[in-house]
Order: structure tokens, then sequence, then C-alpha cells
């Protein structure tokens, strides 16, 4: 560290202090924010192993011609686009 | 040089293709004498001409003698190697580093009893045939690389073995080699079929291991009319259940879906390979046709048990009429498991031995300043006092500018919510902290010190990584909690640990000091006293005595409490008891009003409202004692160090009684008497408890951490027994 003009020892010994301080204020902040980041990614895993498991489940499955059905009675248009869509992906495979 | 290596091959009518995989042997690389040896069953187109022709020892067995696991038993027995690998006689192996690939599984390890390698399709085989074998050898190591398979005994690995046996036991002698000292202990059996699949399990279920090598390739498949096929998978899926239990199904809806599922299967692999348009649909009409006749095979396979012996003799492909389910005895596949637990909840502790050391990694010296905390949690419910003691000091340890984060210990799986939805409940419901939550332990990465906050926490703490400084918050002696069992047992086990302790009270500070030689610092528990506010003798109701019924707590005597009332009760008239704390319905001889569990404004508006307040303590004094001090209700404790350690002596902030109904009867009934008395003593508990803020224990936890965090304690080697000589603390 430079020397600072007119600063004494006892000075500098302080400013090195709080420096350091706000250091391990900003690195305790910093792992707090990792912390938090990692308990959101930990959350949308498990988010996404339940869904998975409801996707998958028979009564899922067995619901699907109703939330068609529903979707259909919703938006009839977008539903229309969406069955044309998917026909021709078929068909071009 | 090693010793020597047998090629061996059972033998009938193998002409058409038997040249060619004896030629492809006797071009092997191999650092060791190769032995090629032929056990023939009567065959009539010329295969031991041309056995012989290639030098192989050719022994002849009559065709009935022949059976698939006895009959490579016999080519065991006359093999020379000490190492023997088998072929079907229509398995060409692929290049000349087949043999030496097979026998470098062995030098994997020393428990490896066989190796196996893939099969591929021969040149115009079907693409149902060839996509089928492809998929089926990237089980292991994705086709491509060594996989050694062993069975994990572990109660996890139990139940992967059990849901998915074939991943472990699937062996196959057209392509794989045994080692000759783990047939010794395991050989084939004499079963009619499948006898690979078998001698597959008994191997891994023996402790053996079993290798995959990608590089052991051999060219092997069949093709067959429909029908045949049909045949063909019967023989197939009635072996698996003779020797793996294993039953197809009986699904319409699960047929199709496999069939679709191969069908995609077969889709992807055709179009890998450059198959587009009407190619790819006539392909895949074939695939269904194929694909349905295997689940068709499974499913009437599996069940061959059931068909009559002549039709199953139709159905099959070899001609065999019998069904022959063989035991492997005390197979973990047979077992009866249905009081197998793989997730039982004491595995952590069962893991947590032998005992080791404390695992710390204390880095270079820590600059003082903001430190980061983790603690471990166990599973709460709304209302807990213990968690509301952590939840509080987390926060403390927050407004002082320190990070903390918290972490479930959930061994029994009790909670499905996820870290987000526990930290909402936790700010609602307790102290309304900044930390995430995490829902597991899964991914903890350590901070400068974590924090275990109950027994059962500690153990998984002891050997998580990246920690300057582990330390247990002790709220009681646990022990205590439990009559002679394993969770009193293991309750003590954490203090032969090594974690330096922050207890709440003094008297267990020097109970952990003391008696397990540990390092103890401690915190007093603060009141909230916004919340219970001091009232005067004026506002109470004569007579009405609050006691703390919480029955599901043994250590808070609640039955000792409720005789000590039934006396009082006899004793004198004009005596009202409200009990509250319990879920459950109180038993006691006298008249009383049952509150239950109460929010803290309704126990503090009772507290206010009642004359005399009884909470009793076998071990650590209760905070709810502090709660009724705070609001100026005088209150009645048992004698004991205990006690006596925090609120002094008798009379001084609380009356103390001998844990007998007579002594209990008499202090309540001191206090109701002589109200002068009760109300001075009240007035001097209240400002005892004025000076137990949560802000003081958060400085004195603060303290205790960052004073731990100063003096690191370097390698814990050895250091695991009680020791009377670690320094003890004296102070808060």
């Amino acid at each position: 560290m430079s020397a600072e003009p007119g600063a004494g020892p006892e000075e500098r010994a302080e400013r090195a202090e709080r420096a350091l301080e706000e250091a391990m204020a900003d690195r305790a902040r910093t792992w707090a924010e990792l912390q938090r980041r990692e308990a959101a990614l930990r959350d949308a895993e498990r988010m996404r192993r339940r869904l998975a498991e409801i996707e998958s489940s028979a009564w899922w499955r067995a619901g699907l011609p109703l939330r068609l059905l529903q979707k259909a009675l919703r938006d009839p248009p977008r539903a229309l686009y969406a069955l044309a869509t998917r026909l021709e992906r078929l068909l071009k495979r | 040089m090693a010793g020597a290596v047998t090629v061996a091959i059972p033998v009938l009518n193998g002409a058409r293709y038997l040249d060619e995989v004896l030629g492809a042997i006797r071009g092997q690389t191999v650092d060791r004498e190769l032995e090629i040896l032929i056990v023939d069953s009567g065959s009539s187109d010329g295969s031991r001409e041309i056995a012989q022709r290639h030098g192989a020892h050719v022994h002849d067995i009559p065709r009935s003698e022949f059976s698939h696991g006895g009959t490579r038993n016999l080519l065991m027995q006359l093999a020379s190697g000490d190492h023997v690998a088998f072929l079907a006689q229509d398995a060409t192996p692929v290049h000349e580093r087949w043999l030496a690939a097979l026998l470098e599984g062995f030098d994997l390890a020393d428990d490896v009893a066989a190796v196996f390698g893939p099969h591929e399709a021969r040149p115009g085989a079907s693409h149902m045939i060839a996509s089928e074998m492809d998929r089926h050898f990237a089980s292991w190591g994705d086709g491509r690389e060594i996989d050694v398979q062993r069975l994990d005994r572990s109660p996890s690995g139990i139940a992967a073995y059990r849901r998915l046996p074939g991943q472990l036991t699937f062996l196959s002698d057209v392509n794989c080699a045994l080692d000759r000292r783990a047939w010794e202990q395991v050989p084939y059996r004499e079963v009619p079929y499948a006898e690979d699949q078998l001698l597959g399990r008994e191997l891994i279920e023996a402790g053996y291991a079993k290798v995959f090598h990608p590089e052991a390739r051999v060219l092997h498949s069949h093709d067959y009319p429909a029908l045949d096929f049909f045949r063909r998978y019967f023989d197939e899926f009635r072996g698996l259940r003779e020797v793996l239990g294993f039953r197809q199904p009986l699904s319409p809806a699960r047929a199709a879906r496999d069939v679709r599922g191969l069908m995609g299967a077969d889709r992807r692999w055709l179009r890998a390979r450059g198959v587009r348009g009407t190619a790819l649909v006539r392909a895949l009409l074939t695939s269904a046709r194929h694909h349905a006749i295997r689940v068709a095979g499974a499913i009437v396979g599996t069940r061959a048990d059931r068909l009559p012996a002549p039709a199953r003799r139709l159905l099959s492909l070899e001609g065999r009429a019998s069904f022959d389910p063989y035991e492997v005895p005390a197979s973990l596949l047979d077992m009866d498991m249905s009081s197998f637990e793989p997730d039982w909840q004491w595995e952590f502790v069962r893991r947590a031995y032998p005992r080791r050391p404390l695992l710390l990694e204390p880095g270079p010296p820590r600059p003082p300043g903001a430190l980061t905390a983790a603690w471990l949690v166990p599973v709460w419910e709304i209302g807990s006092g213990g968690h509301m003691t952590i939840f509080r000091l987390v926060r403390e340890l927050e407004l002082r500018g320190h990070r903390c984060s918290i972490h479930l210990f959930d061994p029994e799986g009790k909670e499905d919510r996820t870290g987000a939805e526990l930290r909402e409940e936790i700010r609602e419901h307790f102290v309304a902290i900044e930390a995430p939550v995490f829902h597991s332990l899964e991914g903890f990465s350590g901070a400068d010190v974590a924090i275990a906050t109950e027994w059962r926490t500690a153990f998984p703490l002891r050997d998580l990584p990246g920690c300057r400084e582990k330390v247990h918050f002790v709220q009681d002696d646990e022990p205590q909690f439990y009559p002679s069992s394993a969770q009193s047992l293991w309750a003590e086990e954490v203090y032969r640990m090594g974690y330096r302790c922050v207890s709440y009270g003094p008297w267990l500070a020097e109970m952990l000091r003391e008696r397990w030689g540990l390092e103890a610092r401690w915190f007093d528990g603060g009141t909230d006293l916004e919340t219970y506010r001091f009232a005067g003798e004026e506002e109470r109701e004569p007579g009405l005595v609050a006691v703390y019924g919480r029955m599901e707590t043994g250590r808070r005597a609640v039955q000792l409490a409720m005789a000590g009332l039934g006396t009082l009760f006899e004793r004198r008239p004009g005596v009202r008891v409200a009990a509250f704390g319990t879920k459950y319905g109180l038993q006691a001889p006298i008249p009383r009003e049952d509150l239950g569990v109460r929010s803290p404004q309704e126990l503090s508006a009772l507290y206010r409202r009642a004359s005399v307040g009884i909470v009793l303590s076998l071990t650590n004094h209760s905070l709810v004692g502090q709660e009724m001090m705070a609001s100026g209700l005088p209150v009645v404790e048992l004698q004991g160090d205990n006690v006596a350690q925090v609120l002094g002596a008798s009379g001084d902030v609380a009356e103390l009684a001998e844990p007998t109904p007579d002594s209990i009867a008499d202090a309540v009934g001191r206090l109701l008497d002589d109200r002068e008395r009760a109300s001075a003593m009240a007035a001097r508990a209240r400002s005892f408890v004025e000076e137990r803020s949560w802000t003081r224990a958060g400085d004195q936890l603060e303290q205790a951490l960052l004073d731990f965090l100063a003096s690191p304690r370097g390698s814990q080697d050895g250091d695991l027994a009680p020791s009377s000589a670690r320094s003890a603390i004296s102070r808060p």
C-alpha cells in the first residue's frame, strides 16, 4: 500500500481496517447473492421434476381430451391454427 | 506371461458361420496361450471337421445331453484357461483385438467375474434388429466406454436393482468371458434357457463385478419370418420369467405405448442413416409389425406357466414344452420386500459410522467483519418455539450485517414444498428473515460457519464441505428427550463429534463442558416484550391459574403440574385453571378450561389476566416462563440446577417447587395468598426478562461465532472422545 501524504500511521491503519471491513461485507453480500441464486435454481429443478411427474401420470394423460376441448372452446381460431400447424408439420415429416 | 485363455463354443450344425468364426479367433492378438475348445452335440453338417481343421479341441456329447447351462459347465471343466471366452457358433469377432478387450476387463478389478461385449447386426439384418442391438448395448457406458457393474447393497442401490435388474444382471454368453475362480464359486445352472442371464444375476448378487467392454464386439444377429420371431421371443421371455421372474405387463395401453416407443427409436435410427419419405414409412410399418409381435411374444412368454405343455411346445422355436422356474436362493429380486424401506429415516445415522472427525476447512486466517452462516434446521410446525428462537437469531445476525442461509434437513421426507415456499412461511409465521431457504442439503456449498440446530442435523453437517467452523446450537439436552433407546444414544453421539457449542442458557453450557469436555458458550433467551406487556395486580382474576400443559413434550412434566393442581383444588375453593399449549386433550383430576394451542397475542392476554402461572422444566428452562414473567404473571417452576442457574433462588423471580404435587400446590397457594409478595416478585421478574432481550441474545451468539472463527482449531484428527482438557470458556 502506498503511503499517503499527511496521513499518520494510525489514520492509515484505520482506513485499511475500514477497507478490509467493507471487503468482508462485500464478500458476505456476494455469498448471499450466490446462495439466493442457488436456492432459486434448486427450486426450479424441483418444480421441473414435480411437473414431469404430473405430466407423466395416467390422470394427466387421461385429461388430455378435456384440456384440448377447453382450449378449443376458449379460443377456437387459435385452436384451429394450432391444429393446422401441427398437421402441416406432420405432413412435412 | 499370464495364464492361458480358452475360447469355448458349443456347436450343433453351425457350419454356416463356423469357419469364419474360428478363423477370426485364430487371428486374435493376445499375449498368452490360446486354446479353442468345441463341444459338439451331434452335428451332421461338417461342423466337426471345420473345427478340427482350425486346430480346435473337439469334445463330443450326445444331443440328449445338451443343455445351455450344463454344456457350458462342461466346457469350463475341459478348458485349460484361467479365463474362458464363450462365443455362439454364429458370433464372429469383429477384429483381432476382441479377445484382448475381453481379457482387459478382468484387469480392471480383482472382483471381476465376467466381461461381455456388444453384438453388431450382420450385414443385411433388418433395421429393427440393428437398431435394437445399438440401443441395447448403449445401456452400458453409452456403448462407447468401458462400464463396470456391481450391486450397490445400500437401500437405494437395492431399490434401483429391483426396479431395473437387467441393467446389472444382463450377461450374454454369445460373447463373454468368465473368470475360472468366480465360476468355481458360481457355476452355470442346469436351466433350459437364459442360463447366461441367471449366471449374471447370481454373480452380481454374490458380490462379483461384471464389465462391459465396447471393443469386444462380435457380429451376431438372427432374422426370422414373422411367426418364428414370435416363437423366438416366446422362448426368450419364457426364459426371463424362469430365471429373473420378469413379467411383461398385460395392458393394451402399455403394449401400444411400447410399440410406439420402439417405432420412434427405429425412426430415429433410420433417419440418422438417411432413410426418408416412402422408404421410411415402409420401414416403419415393418417395425410396427415386428414390435407388435415382440410385445405379444413377451406377454405370452412371461405367462408360459399358464399354458398347457403342448401349447408351449407349439409356441416355442426350440420346441421346448417345459416351464421350469429357477429360484436363486435368498435373491434380492425374490425376497419379500413389502416392508423394505429404501428411504429409511435413520439411514443418515447409519452412514455416519464409523466415527470420523468433523470435516473443517479453516483456510488462512479470516479478517474480522461480516460472516456467512449456514443453518441446518429440522422440519418445523407453525408455533414451534425452538424454531422461533433459531429464526430470531438468524435475523439478529442479519441485522448485524452477517449473511445467513437456511437448509432444511428432512430425513423422513415430510416436506414437499420448495425453499421459496418454506421461506415465505418463516417470514409470515416466525420472523421476517432475509436468508434464502434450501429444501434440502443437496448442493450445500459451505459458509464461514455452519450451525447444527438439532441433534439429527449434526450428523450430516459433520461431513459437509466448505466450512471454516461448525457449531452445535444446543437448545436443550436432547438425549434426555428419549427413554433409553437408539435415539437417546444417537443424540448423545453428537456430543462426541467435536462441535463447538452455543447453548441456550448457562446450565446447558456447564453440562456440555463438564460432562462432555466441549467448548461451550451460551446465550440468554430473549422475550418479545412488545407482545408480552406487563400487567399489574388490578387486571388479574383472583384464583385463576394458567398452566403450560404441552403434553407432547414430556420434559414439561404436565402430569406433575396437574397432580399439584389436583391437590390445590382439594385444599381450597375458588381455584380455576386454564391449561394451554397442547394439540391433544388433557387429562387431569380438576375442572378446567383447555385452551389448546393459542397465538402469542391470546397467550399474552391470558398471562395478564391470570394470578399464577405454572411452567415446569425437567431439563432446560422454558421460554414460556419468561413470557409469563414479562406479562407480570408470578411463575411457579421446579427447583433444580437447570432452573436455579438462570432464575436464582426461590422467590427471586419465580417460586420454585420440589417435584411433588404437595410442593407445587404449596407454591401456588403461597402466591395466591400473598399477593403483595407475588407482585413484588413479578416486578423483579419483569426486570429480569427486560435485561434478556433478543438483541442481547444476538450479541452473545455473534460474539461466540466470531470468537470461534478467530481461534481456528486446526486439525481434528483423532479428537473424537470427550476431553476434559479442552478449554472451557466460562463467559456467555
